[in-house]
């Protein structure tokens, strides 16, 4: 008769043991009882239904998160000596000179021209 | 029982969770740039007015041409009751545009520095003169019910327009050219003090003719700064006497590229320079 083989590895072995069952059950077989069938049956769709809500409202949660989206990068302003590192007042100049030609860039578009059609006309021009 | 609590224990988390992350990310996002202020609070107040006014005005833009398309095609005398009223909505809302903008142009100028303050003065003194002359247009359009007087509206507005084209890139370019002046100037008496803290100090002999070479490369630098700026203003001169133009205004921001390339230089050898 060969014998029954112990796992040698433990822990395959706990990952491999069913989670969340019923050890054996050694106790006296039970009656099947028609009433007791209809609310396990009762009990599953009550927890289904609870499921479901909790999946919806996850689901709008992510929906609504994702619709709204990254906000605006506000800039805003800062008393000046918030923004000042430790600089000694030459230093100070250059920065500060820095940043008036950062708003000087001729790359950066400020106060375009307005996007207005000026041939608006209901009639066309008699000459 | 148990199922329903271990179900309600997982989902609780999941939601939990999420929350955790969203909130993260939310803190990431909400991260402010802190910059100084620049600019008035008039400044400030006009553009948000600008940019609220412009979208009325692309508004109406679309309804006149509706209403103008369908008046050409059907010819009827409410169509044309239609797009009469359209195309004066449209001429009052492109007003607004053009007044706040002159009025944000104008306060933008004053403010700028760097401007010869005659030229300055001058071409305030249009600005406001242009946007008088835009609100009495406003109210001719306000009052003008039939489809002749939108002829006349039509007619009337085109030498404002131009007018106003000519101005906003007059105004424009000294805008441009002023800020940049702003900043050479800035660094140019920045040199001046640095030198003057440097002949304070008690220097050795090496290191004193190590800052010598390098005032003089500042100064070349600051040299050939000047002649560009010099070379644009005799452009603004030029235009001055030829008007205006929007292709005058992209002249001179090509122009002004390699000298806000050179200032920019110029105060990385300040900084330089200091540490000398």
């Amino acid at each position: 008769m060969a014998e029954q083989q112990v796992p040698i590895n433990q822990t395959q072995f706990s990952f491999e043991e069913p989670i969340f069952e019923n050890q054996a059950d050694y106790s006296e077989p039970k009656i099947i009882d028609p009433e007791q069938v209809a609310k396990d049956k009762k009990k599953k769709i009550v927890i289904m239904a609870i499921v479901g809500f909790f999946l919806v409202l996850v689901s709008l949660v992510v929906l609504l998160v994702i619709n709204k989206g990254p906000e605006a990068i506000i800039e805003e302003d800062l008393p000046d000596e918030v923004v000042e590192k430790d600089l000694t007042p030459l230093q100070k100049r250059i920065e500060d000179a820095r940043e008036l030609l950062d708003l000087a860039d001729p790359s950066k578009q400020d106060l375009a021209f307005p996007p207005i059609d000026l041939t608006i006309r209901l009639d066309k021009k008699v000459k | 029982m148990k199922k329903i609590f271990i179900l309600a224990l997982v989902l609780t988390s999941v939601i939990s969770f999420n929350s955790l992350v969203f909130a993260q990310e939310d803190d990431q996002t909400s991260i402010t740039v802190f910059t100084k202020q620049r600019e008035t609070q008039r400044i400030q107040d006009l553009r948000i007015l600008y940019r609220d006014q412009v979208e009325v005005y692309r508004e109406s833009e679309r309804e006149y041409s509706i209403a103008k398309t369908n008046h050409e095609q059907v010819q009827t005398l409410s169509a044309l009751e239609e797009a009469v009223n359209a195309t004066r909505t449209v001429m009052n809302d492109r007003l607004n545009v053009m007044i706040t903008y002159s009025e944000l142009i104008d306060a933008v100028l004053v403010e700028t520095n760097g401007i010869e303050l005659d030229l300055k003065n001058q071409t305030h003194t249009e600005l406001t003169g242009l946007i008088n002359l835009l609100k009495i247009h406003q109210e001719n359009v306000l009052v003008s019910k039939d489809r002749q007087s939108m002829v006349i509206l039509s007619d009337e507005f085109e030498p404002i327009a131009a007018g106003f084209e000519s101005l906003v890139y007059k105004t424009l370019s000294l805008i441009r050219i002023g800020k940049i002046q702003e900043v050479h100037d800035k660094a140019e008496i920045i040199e001046l003090d640095i030198i003057k803290e440097h002949e304070l100090e008690d220097a050795s002999g090496v290191l004193t003719s190590k800052r010598e070479r390098a005032y003089k490369e500042i100064e070349r630098n600051f040299d050939s700064i000047n002649q560009s700026l010099a070379t644009i203003n005799e452009d603004f001169l030029q235009a001055r006497r030829d008007g205006f133009r929007r292709g005058f205004f992209e002249n001179v921001l090509q122009e002004l590229g390699p000298i806000y390339a050179q200032i920019s230089r110029s105060l990385d050898h300040l900084e330089e320079l200091i540490k000398l």
